[in-house]
């Protein structure tokens, strides 16, 4: 297997390289044409230089030594069990009583899809996503977000050659109360990943998505190009959270855009448990009227890991709301970039807009960055954010201590209240118990410093 | 929603927009080179090292690209300006021996009364030259140093050798090196070990001539336990084409000193206003910048605060009003180097009428420092539906015993606080003025009584008829 590394600024990819990668992959005309599209934009645009606003204080070199043109049209096997996946994997796959449906990715090279018969087969489609390219849904939503900032060569490129990816969509009207559970396994042997999340609610319908990466023992890709496409009907609501429990090499870009239409609800979770380089760009675009989100995220950062959120609160429409709260714990030498930008377009008359960031730093050696912005322009809105920066409250240590309890569980005590609230927005006991178990396994691995 | 009724402000109102016959002693050609700035240097008789700092930071300018962040620099043209010229043979040392034109201007300012009344010392900047310079006596009894820059260069040279440029490098930013190659006049400040100097100095900055750019320099040193608080004002006649305002300001505050410096920048709606402001500050010294913007085309300024030593603490002040055709990039930049250090950022804006206002800030807490504590503080107001509001704030924190806070918030006038002013009787615009006032305050009230008085009534014209 060859792999073409994409270090030389100056790259051009043939037209003819990704036809024929679709030609393999045996796809209809559409998606060829809108791959073709991409690979132009992708010649059109240049590498970000790292000096751009969204990449300052993140090394794009990390990103661009790790990609490669994926070669290998290689589609995902039907697994037979559970048990073809890494133990990380099977650990997390919630019981069966506490899920309405699972489907677990490997790669591009094993999937394992499981939904119990008592769900009607109209209700939803869950599945990878080379296998949903006859769905209406997939043709219509498929590479249909602009997100604010625009598309990055990185993007383009995804789009151009993505090699993996899922599909949901929940038909009109319907109400899933149960968690759907999606594992992503980043198994690769060697070649980067490009995994494309297409999730599509229908008018009315209600779900809940556990959405979980989750590193493999020992095996890893060099990098996984990811995107996440999000629509949301009139009157439907999402609750969707968002695991990452990366391993310490991944290298990770990933850009996750939810659209909302008229009256829809969004509640997103992010929880950032691991990893060793992600870049990860967020959005919620209020399209219409009436929308509203709440985005939440939650980050514990240690070892020399690096994390780089850039959040999207895009006001389109009149009388939408969004409440964004992200919250973080850095410890030993890691570093964490938050940059969130609140967007009130002149058409967004009375927005509600709220952004927080909120870092404790228990170590001298971490690193916080933090811009909150607002960009405002529409008057009739009320937008606020903040952002602070503290350790352990010495008071509260001594509070805590003059009722008995050691400093040791004194600190911890309070480095669990400052999450908690978070965790407690995790949509299953059982995923709230294995953020509970990283979190303290994070805090006990601390070096004192 | 409401029909827009066109706002119109600013520009009728500039009180300041007179302007006086262009009579110089000297007028160098449009444009900057080598010869330029070598001339300027000459017929200043400057030293050497003078020279040579104004011809390395000519080339440190040409070779920096321009900043592509903040407002739209595209549309000046470096080359269609004058960089220098000097409206008067001698400096007036009362009021009488100024040529009679330079004087009725700042008659209109209202400078001669306010010295007067009030000041400790005043300095009239008209173009490229400081042209008016007074200390009272007492002060110059103490030892306190109140010049203009280039006096100070010829009276103090070992004084000013020793802190010019050391805050404010060549290199520090593009206009920093342009205003460092052909800098001209400026205060001079310096106040000596424990010295209060309880009344303001100040000093007026007046652009008169048409494509003019004005690129004083202002150097204050506060030495151990003093204190000394500057006020400087700045005006412009309006002209069809743009001028250019490229000041850099340089304050060192010793060991327990104190400085407070205010501004009320009021330039003509075609000044392009590029300030580079920066104190650094000692152990257990204090600064505060208090700073209100409402002129100029496009204003880009961020007072620094380099705190260095423990103990050290840093005020930032700032008021915003973006009207018409302007765009206030403005802010604060806090650099905590030490433990122990503390400072604070109040930034209040308004946009109106197509104005943009935004706040850009930097807090950035370096390895080592702990026990520091920050908080930011930024609101605005947006008054109609075509205007624009920004907050661009930038944290980087490398310590752990730190607290630090960052607010902001948008919004547009509450409904329920103007309906409770008009059933009480004011009309609308009144309404509006009084609650913008009111949103102003906690900065205003830290300014000398008489430029709150001048704010407000500032901030009142650029209101009128601005109901939409």
């Amino acid at each position: 297997m060859e792999h073409t590394t994409l270090i030389s600024t100056d790259l051009s990819i043939p037209a003819q390289q990704v036809l024929h990668f679709s030609e393999e992959r045996v796809e209809p005309g559409w998606l060829r044409t809108r791959r073709v599209e991409a690979l132009a934009l992708f010649e059109k645009t240049a590498w970000p230089t790292g000096k751009e606003e969204t990449w300052r204080h993140s090394n794009v070199r990390t990103f661009l030594k790790a990609l490669q043109i994926p070669q290998q049209a290689r589609m995902p096997q039907q697994a037979r069990s559970i048990r073809q996946f890494s133990p990380a994997i099977q650990n997390a796959v919630l019981p069966e009583e506490e899920r309405s449906a699972l489907l677990i990715l490997s790669g591009n090279h094993f999937t394992f899809v499981d939904i119990p018969g008592r769900i009607s087969e109209n209700a939803f489609l869950l599945t990878d996503l080379a296998s949903a390219l006859d769905r209406p849904e997939v043709k219509e939503h498929l590479f249909r977000t602009e997100p604010l900032a625009g598309l990055s060569r990185f993007e383009w490129l995804h789009r151009a050659f993505w090699n993996t990816g899922i599909f949901l969509y929940v038909s009109d009207g319907t109400a899933i109360e149960k968690p759907i559970q999606i594992l992503f396994e980043n198994r690769s042997d060697g070649e980067v990943l490009f995994p494309h999340l297409l999730f599509v609610l229908g008018k009315g319908s209600q779900a809940k998505i556990i959405l979980e990466w989750v590193s493999p023992d020992g095996k890893t890709g060099p990098l996984n190009l990811g995107e996440i496409e999000v629509f949301l009907g009139t009157d439907s609501e999402l609750e969707l959270a968002n695991l990452n429990r990366w391993n310490h090499q991944s290298a990770v870009y990933q850009t996750q855009v939810v659209s909302l239409s008229r009256n829809s609800r969004l509640r997103w979770l992010t929880a950032f448990l691991g990893g060793g380089n992600l870049m990860i760009n967020q959005e919620i675009r209020l399209l219409e009227e009436h929308s509203q989100a709440e985005m939440q995220g939650l980050y514990y950062i240690s070892g020399n890991e690096h994390v780089h959120m850039n959040t999207y609160q895009n006001h389109v429409a009149n009388r939408t709301r969004s409440n964004l709260l992200y919250k973080g714990i850095l410890q030993d030498t890691a570093s964490a970039v938050y940059r969130g930008l609140i967007k009130v377009h002149r058409s967004a008359q009375q927005t509600d807009a709220y952004q927080a960031n909120r870092n404790l730093m228990l170590s001298s050696q971490a690193h916080v960055n933090s811009m909150p912005i607002l960009e405002i322009e529409a008057n009739d809105v009320r937008c606020t954010h903040g952002a602070t920066m503290g350790k352990i409250d010495e008071d509260q240590v001594f509070y805590l201590q003059s009722r008995g309890l050691s400093r040791h569980e004194a600190e911890k005590l309070i480095v669990d209240g400052f999450v908690e609230e978070l965790i407690q927005a995790l949509p299953a006991e059982a995923v709230r118990e294995r953020v509970r178990m990283e979190l303290e396994r994070k805090y006990e691995a601390r070096e004192q410093g | 929603m409401a029909e827009q009724i066109p706002v119109n402000l600013g520009i009728d109102h500039y009180k300041y927009g007179f302007k006086d016959p262009e009579k110089y002693v000297f007028k160098a050609k449009k444009g900057l080179s080598k010869e330029i700035v070598e001339e300027i240097s000459y017929l200043k008789g400057e030293p050497e090292w003078m020279r040579d700092f104004r011809l390395r930071a000519l080339e440190i300018f040409m070779k920096k690209p321009m900043p592509t962040w903040g407002v739209d620099l595209s549309t000046i043209d470096f080359d269609d300006i004058y960089y220098y010229i000097k409206p008067t043979e001698k400096k007036g040392r009362t009021w009488d021996d100024l040529p009679e034109d330079i004087k009725k201007t700042f008659d209109r300012l209202g400078i001669p009364e306010a010295e007067q009344k009030f000041l400790g010392g005043v300095g009239a900047q008209y173009e490229s030259e400081v042209v008016y310079h007074s200390l009272r006596k007492d002060l110059e009894k103490q030892g306190v140093i109140f010049l203009d820059t280039d006096t100070a260069l010829r009276e103090y040279p070992e004084l000013f050798k020793k802190y010019f440029g050391t805050v404010v490098p060549p290199g520090d930013n593009k206009f920093a090196a342009l205003n460092s190659a052909v800098w001209s006049g400026g205060s001079f400040i310096y106040v000596p070990e424990g010295v209060h100097v309880d009344i303001p100095l100040q000093a007026y900055f007046r652009i008169n001539a048409k494509n003019m750019g004005q690129f004083e320099r202002t150097l204050i040193i506060a030495d151990k336990g003093s204190y000394v608080h500057y006020v400087e004002g700045c005006t412009a006649p309006i002209y069809s084409s743009d001028s250019l305002h490229a000041a850099v300001v340089e304050i060192i505050v010793h060991e327990g000193a104190r400085v407070r410096y205010s501004t009320v920048q009021n330039w003509s709606m075609n000044v392009y206003n590029l300030v580079t402001k920066r104190a650094v500050v000692y152990r257990d010294a204090t600064m505060e910048w208090v700073d209100g913007n409402l002129g100029s085309k496009a204003t880009m300024k961020y007072p620094a605060v380099f705190l260095m030593e423990p103990g050290a603490r840093g005020e930032i002040l700032s008021i915003a009003f973006a009207g018409k055709g302007q765009h206030q990039d403005a802010g604060a930049k806090v650099i905590h180097f030490a433990p122990y250090t503390t400072s604070q950022v109040i930034s209040k804006s308004i946009s109106q009428g197509g104005g943009r206002s935004s706040y850009r800030g930097l807090l950035q807490v370096k390895e080592n420092a702990h026990h520091v504590k920050a908080s930011v503080r930024c609101d605005a107001l947006i008054l109609d539906d075509t205007s624009r509001s920004d907050t661009y704030p930038y944290m980087d924190i490398k310590a752990k015993d730190v607290t630090i806070g960052h607010e902001a918030t948008v919004s547009k006038i509450g409904e329920e606080q103007l309906f409770y002013l008009m059933s009480r009787g004011l009309d609308e615009n009144e309404a509006m003025a009084l609650i913008v006032r009111g949103f102003i305050e906690p900065v205003v009230k830290e300014l000398p009584m008489e430029y709150a008085v001048e704010l407000n009534r500032l901030i009142e014209l650029q209101m009128e008829g601005s109901i939409g």
